[in-house]
């Protein structure tokens, strides 16, 4: 049985991991973002020239094992001269990999919005990038929304993943300390919590955002089905249903 | 700037420990589908019930595992268990703390299913009378089963590439044998590069597979 | 054949202690029955006798409560105020020692409501069985028949609604019209001594409406069925009723003989109503 006291010393260091462990999700998921959007316009471009390598780039990162993607980006690509740093590594494999999951939502998000609206841009003489932005990003966002809250708190769980590749996050400190102390219950007992409270905070920041969207935006809320990728159903924040 | 020298000798000699790790991959996948397509639905059911704390704690656990890491849970599993008496191999650990883990979205699948059938089935089923069991066993599951079929798939082909967590808790599955081998010669270019392709490979054609599956269900 | 002094009856006295003035010959009784969904009323106060061997058609707009008597009838939903009584028995409700009555649940409304069958609007088979596996389904797990004998029941089921070549299709193989008769099969299964008809040709293309009717007219007559119908076939409704009800904002405005309700309705909103419908 270990000395609670001793616990006490290492909680500060494990809670220095929480940074650490929200820094590799944000930023990852701000890479994330773009690349979907790139990949989703390239996946729904008219040029198969730009549809392929997009396909290609999506089917690659859904289709193999994120954590084999985050060693190769660690062990291998120095061999080829590129030697990035771990957080590096680590942002880059999570943010191409969840920003190939996502750009299948923003392909479903583009699509949700009806025909007319192109058409009726079209004859009112906007330019492509006018319509996009002005006009179609605008009302695919509400439906947007809840997949992106899921693909967050899905980023959040991965982040863990960079705890093997030396970056001290939670994961990485919650072991670190069983393995000095001895004692495992208790330490990732509180780091589960830790990122059981931080999934319940995020998720409520993008219900949050959902709530304001669909304010400005004026479109009712569909109730939208949350995806099986969801980490934390509605219940749970006293929400609907 | 260095060039790409793959060791095709080197490639070859590491493919049987590859093989090796696979193998323990696929089992790991299969037992571990297994586990939470069983403890899923039953979780569903559970999440069902007319009382409310059995509802609760049901939903609750769904929760709080599909809330946190899955990497945090098999270390839990396996420095954990041990010490309250409940010791088993490594790759058991690891089955198991995959297959709770997904069992969670599995249960999260199920009730999909079933919230979509539509409330006439229901009413017809109860309206004849018919016992609650067999309404469950006979008309809601068998309908609800068949529509999220797909969506099962697509967990399992997600468990496929999340054995790869189980490395880390000693488990000798793909790429814990492409690590080691690789840790060797510190060479880790073939090795990882292998191991992603199958995973790649059989990743890919099963989810392939699973949407030809799904159209043609879709298409009678 | 109307029965004249238990309709009066009801209509007259709408409270609750209208258990006395309710006919033992009732097969089915509603006293006093009310039904809200938060702020709407959909029935009020309703008081409904219905004789063995009855056939009564419900006719009315929509919303005016006329499928909800049916779902209270066959106990899918509860009546905020008011007894239900099927066979005898209450749905609801037991007699205490003391004569009063307390409520009872699920258990004791599955086995009264046995006596009541339904067809609904959107017939409600079961699409991963068959016509024939649909119709035996009650027969096995209700009754607890062998499957032989479900089979046999089945098939002459099936065979007196016209769908004798059609047994081993499944519903997305059937028509409409097809499909609401396995419908009909599979409810009459039971035997129930109530049939109930919710809008039963109201999903159909017109051209299938005669068939699905057409065994709901042989039903009437050559069965001692007693029959609920809502409908808006008001041709059909004149055509094999005994009683028609109207109904209109959860109350019953017109209860008579067809002749007498149809052609001369004592209230404007039911001349205004079948004035709208039959003008189609």
């Amino acid at each position: 049985m270990e000395s609670p006291k001793t616990l006490v010393d290492y909680l500060p260091y494990l809670l220095m991991g929480i940074p650490v462990t929200l820094e590799v999700t944000v930023l990852a998921m701000l890479l994330a973002i773009p690349v979907a959007l790139v990949l989703a316009l390239g996946r729904s471009s008219p040029h198969a020239g730009l549809r392929w390598p997009a396909g290609c780039v999506i089917e690659l990162f859904r289709g193999s094992s994120s954590l084999v993607q985050l060693f190769w980006a660690f062990y291998v690509l120095p061999f080829f001269g590129i030697d990035l740093p771990a957080l590096a590594a680590g942002v880059l494999v999570l943010g191409l990999n969840e920003g190939s999951y996502l750009s299948e939502v923003f392909r479903a998000g583009f699509a949700s919005v009806p025909a007319g609206q192109r058409e009726a841009s079209l004859t009112l003489g906007f330019s492509a990038a006018y319509r996009f932005f002005c006009v179609t990003l605008p009302q695919a966002l509400p439906v947007m929304i809840p997949p992106f809250g899921n693909a967050l708190i899905v980023m959040l769980k991965f982040s863990s993943l960079v705890s093997l590749v030396t970056i001290r996050d939670l994961s990485f400190r919650a072991n670190l300390i069983s393995t000095t102390l001895g004692e495992t219950a208790l330490v990732f007992g509180i780091v589960m919590l830790i990122y059981y409270a931080l999934a319940l905070l995020l998720s409520a920041g993008a219900k949050w955002l959902e709530a304001l969207v669909n304010a400005r935006v004026g479109r009712p809320s569909a109730g939208f089905r949350l995806s099986a990728r969801l980490a934390v159903p509605d219940w749970a924040l006293g929400g609907r249903s | 700037m260095s060039t790409l020298d793959w060791n095709w000798t080197f490639a070859w000699s590491i493919l049987p420990a590859l093989l090796t790790g696979f193998q323990l991959t696929v089992f790991a996948t299969c037992f571990g589908a297994i586990i939470a397509f069983v403890v899923g639905l039953a979780l569903t059911m559970l999440r069902m019930t007319r009382f409310a704390w059995l509802t609760f704690s049901a939903n609750a656990f769904v929760s709080f595992v599909r809330g946190t890491p899955l990497l945090v849970q098999l270390y839990v599993l396996f420095y954990v268990l041990p010490k309250w008496g409940m010791s088993a191999s490594a790759f058991v650990t690891g089955v198991i703390g995959l297959g709770v883990y997904y069992s969670a979205s599995c249960s999260e699948i199920y009730r999909a299913g079933i919230e979509g059938i539509a409330p006439g089935q229901w009413e017809a089923a109860l309206t004849l009378g018919l016992p609650i069991r067999r309404v469950w066993s006979g008309i809601v599951l068998p309908q609800a089963l068949r529509t999220v079929l797909p969506m099962l798939g697509n967990q399992v082909v997600a468990m496929f590439k999340e054995t790869s967590l189980m490395s880390t808790i000693t488990v000798m599955e793909l790429l814990a044998q492409a690590t080691n081998v690789g840790s060797i010669q510190y060479r880790y270019v073939e090795p990882l590069t292998l191991a992603g392709l199958l995973y790649f490979v059989v990743s890919y054609g099963s989810a392939k597979l699973i949407r030809r599956l799904e159209v043609d269900h879709v298409n009678g | 054949m109307s029965m004249a002094e238990t309709m009066i009856a009801g209509r007259a006295f709408p409270f609750d202690a209208a258990l006395e003035i309710a006919p033992a010959r009732a097969l089915m009784s509603m006293n006093g029955v009310s039904k809200r969904y938060g702020e709407r009323t959909i029935l009020d106060a309703i008081d409904l006798h219905v004789a063995p061997r009855e056939k009564i058609a419900l006719i009315g707009p929509s919303g005016s409560g006329k499928t909800t008597i049916l779902r209270l009838a066959i106990g899918l939903i509860k009546p905020d105020a008011g007894t239900i009584e099927i066979g005898g028995d209450y749905l609801w409700h037991t007699r205490s020692a003391g004569g009063g009555l307390c409520e009872v649940g699920e258990q004791h409304a599955r086995r009264v409501r046995r006596q009541v069958g339904i067809v609904f609007q959107h017939f409600n088979l079961f699409p991963h069985m068959s016509a024939l596996a649909n119709v035996r389904e009650p027969l096995v797990h209700v009754l607890g028949l062998s499957k032989a004998e479900s089979d046999a029941r089945a098939v002459d089921l099936l065979t007196q609604v016209g769908l004798k070549e059609h047994l081993g299709k499944r519903p997305g193989q059937l028509s409409g019209g097809q499909q609401q008769r396995v419908a009909i099969a599979r409810s009459l299964a039971l035997r129930p001594k109530v049939m109930l008809f919710d809008e039963v040709t109201s999903a159909l293309d017109p051209e299938l409406v005669s068939e699905v009717l057409r065994v709901v007219r042989e039903l009437a007559h050559t069965n001692d069925m007693t029959m609920l119908m809502v409908t808006h076939e008001i041709g059909f409704a004149a055509d094999i009723a005994d009683r028609v009800l109207m109904f209109d904002n959860g109350r019953i405005i017109e209860d008579g003989a067809p002749s007498q309700v149809l052609k001369e309705p004592t209230q404007a909103r039911t001349r205004q109503f079948l004035r709208a419908v039959l003008e189609r």
